[in-house]
């Protein structure tokens, strides 16, 4: 079976999401910082009318804060709405540094992640592609939301 | 109503027409079985019809909402004029009876049916005189009016809701001919299905299920020997051949003819009973069948079902589940009619009309824009001007060189002065104000306000959809206890917004019924005390600035505050001395905590203690409040007082820190600006806590930055860049020496010479919020305009932070955060609930003292603190030397009279500053309630206060701590003597009596 996954960069890390998780990637990154907010909400956005909140994702994988360049771009994911898969409400949007392309995989290439992985929680990886350059991760992205 | 049904009708043909002959039972099975709509879809290919189909049941069911709503306060009326009946209201209620009839009669919806005509019948025969009004018969009808909502709100589901009850209720009044007839009719074809079905052992339930969800028809058709089969001469597997073209023959067995000999039974004798399932509508099967219509039964299959389960087997449990699987299923469809809004026609036309408007503004705008570029292409030659000039310039001061150096610098100078000018009057050629511009952006600024309004009013609903509810509340529950309530309700046509209006059913109902349940006496106490026998219930909606006002009003016996002092005591929910304390109007306002009941006995209507408290938070999370007015013996006043609309909110914009925050309007009751030469005068400090005086009243400041724990930023000057602020205070901020020197800061500021720091950023503006009864100033960097803003609920992960009522976008299309006063008087840890009532008490006693010429005495506890304490309450000042104290543990005591005084530092049990070390010599306060065996330490005393100060309770609070005061431009910290000693006491676990 083939998967298609939306390539994102956190830091050094190629990260892969699910594209049937994902509505739209957006460029346009005019964030709202809510003070006493948690760590890992970057703030809130406008998104024609919609407010959508944004989850700095480096939090969650023990990476530094993101910073806002001119690649960084906001994933934005489906609600439960179009989703039924996930459960949150609200909208939310991944601040990611930089999108990369899109990949079709077929699962037999998603490999489980190595017990050796001690930094990121290894619920939040459902498995590991072998790219011919570098690794990529796969996100749980229900596991990655749900404290979010 | 009857337009309304006409369309239904018109739009019926036109689907009948479509579908040939599929007809009302092919509708009724769209709606019953909408798992089978696909089948049908594809049987049929007319799968729009069937959308029309489920959108005119939704239409009609929608209309019959209304004429429900409408029979009730009919039937009230009707009621009430008893034996003087007025025919028009009569047939007011018939009429709306009889369009429910109609409608659902069209679509087969037989339950719905039955019961309206069961009661159009009774109405029937009051109009005719026939009947007697009386509340029986009210009460039965409005049983069968509850009933028919209960049918219309689940329509699909209508026919596993039993109305035996209702029917019965309503049968003593219908006249007996028909009672008979429907007798007969009814048991008739009862038995007939089940004995029909009984002579067919062999058919499977699923067999006719099966057929059922094909769009099938089930009809057990008898063939008569006598008719059908021409005594024998006919073969009945002949005509059964014949059928099979029509359908399908699922059985067919021979019966015998109940009127026959049994002795002389032979073949031709037999009558044949057959299981016959076709798509044939009932109306059609004996006219294709050729068949008399008194031989056919058509078998529901869902009546059989119902049949089956009383009779046969005991499978009850598993198929009742699958029912209401089914159900649950079916009902999710119709949940989408409660999102649907009636809209008002010309309200419409009003948004359409002002949308229209919008876009003719926008087309202007685009016009005078085009219009600039024109503009500017005329600039660019003003461009071209200037460099014609610079040319004619630069040759002028060539030749001037050449041939008269002296005159150069003159020249040039003139040169210069004209390039200016030329500069000049073209800049002001591409600044000037385009023509008109201004006049469009007005009107399409007045558009957009004016089309804003409007879509608001599309939310609003009159107070009347809820309001309507009680006349038939009040009169079900006066009955029920046997008292005279009547109910007075005015201004229904009052509109506040959908979701609102949703939300204060459940509180309105519950305080009604509060009022006739425990406001409201019987008449027999009513006369006793010497009122009328009937009590009154009011209930009034007006508007009244911003918000809308209801006033729920009885006349009845009031809150009787001595009961409710009882039984807050009993439940714990206050100690004895905060009862002795407690004002009437506190003790009124304990009636609405969680498990509060004045009741003696539970009962239906109420007595669990949950009621006023679920009306008060409903209340609350509507951004309303509650408040009670109660006199004993004469009866109570609830105001609820709601905002308009939970949408759109006017609000203040702040900033704090460079980011935009809106605070709610409702919440701000006015702005205050500090200018920045007198802060340090008009700021003060008690601790960390900073107040200021606001018509000789403390108002305790919370930061905004610092709530919200934004670090301080200052804009640099030079660079413009916005860099961390290490400074704290704002005294920090202005030199003490500043502030002194005024007069002459002032002259130098008039002499052009500007201090850096005096400007209007730094003077402290200041918010004051109301949450509840209490203010509090929130200390802003900037205020904005008030705006009107569109509210968006909080997400999620948001919650927690307290502070924010929800999100916003503002008009360059930011998120700003819309603040809420009361979460950051949470978080800022303002207690004012807690303290004010111990404290408005002790208030009252100082107050009362005062009267009596009361002394403080004033102290200090080696801190820049004042301390002052009632001087009545000390028996005696002790001057002590430290090396007197001796030490147990960690508690100091020093000998006086023979036995031991423990030392209470109260820094040990005030929130108050700490001193660094005790001095050789110190004074020691006892009081009297401690008989001496306290003694509290004061570094210094200096006066004694003849006072009748008032004393702020509100700003500096705190257990021990009776309020503030300001003697000789000082803040005094008065300390409340009793409550210190207890928790001393409790400290040293000793009782102090």
């Amino acid at each position: 079976m083939n998967k298609s996954f939306i390539t994102i960069r956190i830091g050094e890390y190629l990260f892969g999401i699910d594209l049937k998780h994902v509505r739209e990637v957006n460029r346009y990154l005019d964030i709202t910082p809510v003070a006493l907010s948690p760590e890992f909400v970057s703030g809130l956005m406008n998104l024609r009318g919609q407010i959508v909140t944004v989850i700095d994702p480096g939090i969650k994988l023990q990476m530094e804060k993101r910073v806002i360049s001119k690649s960084s771009r906001c994933v934005i994911l489906k609600t439960a709405a179009e989703d039924p898969s996930v459960s949150q409400k609200d909208t939310l949007g991944i601040l990611v540094d930089s999108i990369g392309d899109i990949f079709t995989i077929c699962s037999s290439e998603i490999e489980c992640s190595p017990p050796n992985i001690i930094d990121i929680d290894v619920k939040l990886i459902s498995g590991i592609v072998k790219l011919e350059q570098e690794l990529l991760i796969i996100l749980r992205m229900q596991e990655f939301l749900k404290a979010a | 109503m009857l337009r309304g049904i006409s369309f239904i009708v018109g739009l019926y043909k036109e689907c009948f027409l479509k579908k040939k002959f599929t007809g009302d039972s092919g509708l009724k099975r769209s709606l019953l079985n909408s798992s089978s709509d696909q089948t049908i879809l594809n049987d049929t290919g007319s799968g729009d019809c069937i959308m029309q189909e489920n959108e005119m049941i939704n239409d009609l069911v929608l209309e019959s909402k209304e004429h429900l709503l409408s029979i009730e306060p009919d039937l009230l009326l009707l009621e009430q004029s008893a034996n003087d009946v007025d025919d028009k209201l009569i047939n007011r209620i018939f009429r709306a009876i009889h369009s429910i009839k109609g409608g659902f009669g069209f679509f087969g919806i037989d339950k719905v049916t039955t019961l309206s005509h069961t009661m159009e019948n009774i109405l029937s025969r009051i109009r005719d005189h026939n009947l007697e009004i009386n509340s029986p018969v009210i009460d039965a009808l409005f049983q069968g009016i509850d009933k028919l909502r209960v049918l219309i709100d689940d329509i699909s589901n209508c026919d596993s809701i039993p109305i035996e009850q209702e029917l019965e209720k309503l049968s003593p009044f219908r006249s007996d001919m028909e009672l008979k007839d429907d007798i007969n009719k009814d048991t008739t074809t009862q038995s007939s299905s089940k004995t029909l079905l009984e002579n067919h052992p062999d058919i499977s339930e699923s067999q006719l299920e099966d057929a059922s969800k094909n769009g099938k028809h089930v009809y057990i058709i008898t063939l008569q020997s006598d008719l059908d089969l021409h005594n024998g001469t006919t073969d009945p597997s002949e005509i059964i051949k014949k059928w099979e073209k029509l359908g399908t023959v699922l059985d067919c067995t021979p019966v015998a003819d109940p009127i026959s000999d049994k002795a002389n039974i032979n073949r031709t004798d037999f009558n044949y009973s057959v299981v016959f399932t076709s798509v044939l509508e009932p109306d059609l099967i004996g006219f294709a069948c050729e068949v008399a219509g008194n031989q056919i039964f058509e078998i529901n299959l869902s009546k059989y079902k119902k049949e089956g389960l009383s009779t046969s087997l005991r499978i009850s449990d598993s198929t009742d589940d699958t029912n209401t699987i089914s159900t649950s299923k079916i009902s999710s469809p119709d949940k989408r009619n409660d999102d649907t809004l009636r809209v008002r026609t010309n309200l419409l036309n009003n948004l359409m009309n002002l949308a229209g408007e919008l876009v003719l503004g926008r087309n202007q705008i685009i016009q005078l824009f085009n219009r600039k570029l024109i503009d500017f292409i005329d600039n660019n030659n003003s461009a071209c001007a200037i460099a014609q000039n610079l040319d004619l310039t630069e040759k002028k001061i060539i030749d001037t060189s050449r041939s008269d150096m002296s005159s150069l610098p003159d020249i040039i100078a003139s040169e210069i002065e004209r390039l200016k000018h030329v500069y000049q009057s073209s800049l002001s050629m591409s600044l000037k104000e385009l023509p008109g511009i201004g006049s469009s952006l007005q009107s399409l600024d007045s558009v957009i306000s004016l089309l804003q309004e409007n879509i608001m009013q599309t939310r609003l609903q009159p107070v009347s959809v809820v309001f309507n509810k009680f006349p038939r509340v009040v009169r079900d529950l006066s009955h029920k206890l046997g008292k005279q309530i009547g109910l007075t309700m005015s201004g229904q046509d009052v509109e506040l917004d959908k979701s609102i209006i949703e939300t204060l059913s459940d509180p309105l109902i519950h305080l009604i019924r509060n009022c006739c349940d425990h406001g409201i006496e019987t008449p027999a106490e009513r006369t006793a005390c010497g009122k009328s026998p009937g009590g009154n219930i009011t209930l009034n909606a007006f508007q009244e600035g911003g918000k809308v006002i209801i006033a729920i009003e009885d006349d009845g016996k009031g809150i009787d505050t001595s009961r409710v002092r009882d039984i807050a005591l009993e439940k714990n929910l206050i100690n004895e001395k905060e009862a002795k304390n407690l004002s009437e109007h506190e003790l009124q306002m304990y009636v609405m905590k969680p498990g509060f009941s004045t009741a003696e006995t539970i009962s239906d209507i109420s007595g669990r203690g949950v009621g006023m408290d679920v009306v008060r938070s409903n209340i609350e999370k509507l951004g309303g409040t509650v408040t009670i007015e109660s006199e004993y013996g004469k009866g109570t006043r609830f105001y609820l007082t709601l905002p308009l609309t939970l949408a759109i909110i006017p609000s203040l914009i702040v900033s704090v820190e460079g980011r935009n925050f809106a605070v709610p309007q409702v919440g701000v009751e006015e702005l205050i600006r500090i200018r920045s030469f007198e802060i340090t005068k008009k700021i003060e400090r008690i601790q960390s806590a900073e107040v200021t005086r606001l018509r000789g009243k403390l108002l305790p400041l919370v930061r905004l930055a610092e709530i919200l724990d934004i670090e301080p930023t200052f804009i640099h000057p030079v660079t413009g860049e916005r860099l961390s602020d290490k400074r704290v205070r704002w005294s920090d901020r202005r030199g003490k020496k500043y502030a002194e020197n005024l007069e002459s800061e002032n002259d130098e500021r008039r002499n052009g010479k500007k201090d850096r720091r005096e400007n209007i950023q730094n003077a402290v503006k200041i918010i004051i919020l109301k949450t509840g009864n209490n203010l509090f100033g929130l200390v802003v960097d900037k205020v904005f305009d008030s705006e009107e803003i569109v509210v968006k609920p909080l997400p999620e992960v948001l919650k927690s932070t307290q502070c924010y009522a929800g999100a916003t976008i503002m008009g360059d299309g930011k998120v700003a955060m819309i603040l809420d006063p009361g979460g950051i008087a949470a978080k800022a840890e303002l207690k004012f609930s807690d303290i004010e009532k111990n404290q408005n008490i002790a208030m009252e006693k100082v107050v009362k003292g005062a009267e009596t010429n009361q002394n403080f005495l004033l102290f200090d506890n080696n801190t820049k603190e004042q301390f002052g304490i009632d001087l009545n309450s000390i028996t005696r000042i002790e001057y002590i030397n430290k090396s007197e104290i001796e030490q147990i543990g960690n508690r100091e005591f020093i000998k006086r009279d023979g036995h031991s005084v423990s030392l209470v530092r109260i820094h040990d049990y005030l929130p108050v500053s700490t001193p660094d070390t005790l001095p050789e010599d110190f004074y020691l306060l006892l009081p009297r309630h401690s008989n001496n065996r306290l003694g509290i330490v004061a570094g210094a005393v200096y006066d004694i206060l003849n006072t009748e100060t008032n004393i702020d309770t509100k700003d500096v609070k705190g257990t021990g701590i009776l309020g503030s005061t300001i003697v000789n431009n000082r803040l005094v910290i008065i300390l409340n003597i009793n409550e210190l000693i207890t928790n001393a006491g409790k400290r040293f676990e000793v009782t102090y009596e």
